[in-house]
């Protein structure tokens, strides 16, 4: 019996520190990990001043509609690009009738010491005149330390190589709710333009999902 | 740390003796220990957290110290479930890392990720080559019955 019970315990252990590591087999990777560990959904969206491309300070839960929010950072050699793409297919493939009077869009950008208003205001411009509705933004008098909390609070990873000065960081969108929750959360990587509009036109006309 | 572990074991693996119950535990260490070095999100916390790396060579050794005590104790068929299983492991976690376009950890990029799926894919091979050699060794010296 003791013969048996030592390799069985020594199982139960190692399944138990693998079970608790990724979140009972759900967060393999430090993106899903961060997202997990936000918590579950519908959770409130952590709150914070952002300055818009317009200089005016602003709150995403004063918006009082449904908001899809992302984050980039503007030295991004690609990715951030593809995905500010992405959303700007996704912006016109909704109606005008729900942006802006229904669905805001929000860029907020996460490199304090590059990105400015100007610089913001000019990336704005490459989308085009006819996005009214999709506010680029960055932190407001916000620290890093402060600003990576918020981070963490949403459920958004960030690490800087320092010998590339990349910044790699997860690429999800979030759904917020015009009572400021977090109601969705999609992946860009994953997630076809027509499933995101689908799900937040779903969301929008008030059925349950 | 592996390869280090597996030469220090080596060395001391006439003086380790393990019996059926405990090469398995052995094995079972083994495999997780690997596994959990596999997973992108401790690969990403090794990088950053300088404590968590230190575990990871201190795990990794020792994984490594008793391979080879563990191998020598054990009876062939667990031997080759054991060696298969890993190279299984390896295998597909390469050949995952090889063909994802999405960046799995933080602290790297797409590029390595991929040269990392090539080398593991290439050491996964290599073990399976191991594993059918070790099988085929060894098959003729197992008396019927045994």
């Amino acid at each position: 019996m003791k013969k048996i019970l030592i390799p069985v315990v020594a199982f139960v252990i190692c399944l138990t520190v693998v079970w608790k590591w990724t979140m009972g087999f759900s967060s393999f990777t430090v993106f899903t990990y961060t997202l997990d560990k936000a918590g579950e959904l519908p959770r409130t969206f952590p709150d914070i001043p952002l300055l818009s491309q317009d200089s005016t300070v602003f709150h995403i839960a004063d918006a009082h509609k449904y908001t899809l929010v992302n984050f980039v950072y503007l030295n991004c050699p690609y990715v951030c690009h593809k995905v500010n793409n992405q959303i700007e297919q996704i912006y016109h493939l909704f109606d005008k009738s729900v942006v802006p009077s229904e669905l805001g869009f929000v860029t907020v950008s996460f490199d304090l010491k590059n990105d400015g208003v100007d610089k913001i205001k000019k990336y704005r411009s490459y989308f085009g005149n006819d996005i009214g509705g999709w506010t680029f933004a960055i932190p407001y008098q916000s620290t890093q330390a402060n600003f990576d909390q918020f981070l963490k609070n949403i459920g958004i990873w960030k690490y800087s190589v320092s010998a590339t000065g990349i910044i790699n960081h997860s690429l999800y969108l979030f759904l917020i709710s015009p009572d400021n929750k977090v109601v969705k959360v999609f992946d860009p990587a994953r997630d076809s333009n027509g499933f995101i509009v689908e799900q937040i036109n779903v969301c929008i006309n008030g059925k349950s999902i | 740390m592996l390869v280090i572990g597996i030469i220090t074991g080596a060395w001391f693996a006439k003086r380790i003796r393990l019996d059926m119950s405990w090469g398995i535990t052995v094995f079972i260490f083994i495999m997780f220990s690997l596994m959990f070095w596999m997973l992108p999100h401790s690969v990403d916390m090794a990088v950053i957290n300088p404590a968590f790396n230190r575990l990871m060579h201190l795990n990794i050794f020792i994984a490594g110290f008793f391979f080879i005590p563990g191998l020598r104790g054990m009876i062939l068929e667990v031997r080759i479930l054991f060696l298969g299983m890993i190279a299984a492991m390896a295998i597909a976690t390469g050949y995952a890392l090889m063909v994802y376009d999405i960046l799995l950890c933080s602290a790297f990029d797409v590029v390595q990720q991929r040269e990392t799926g090539v080398r593991l894919l290439i050491i996964g091979l290599a073990l399976f080559v191991f594993a059918i050699f070790t099988f085929f060794k060894n098959i003729g010296r197992v008396k019927p019955g045994q």
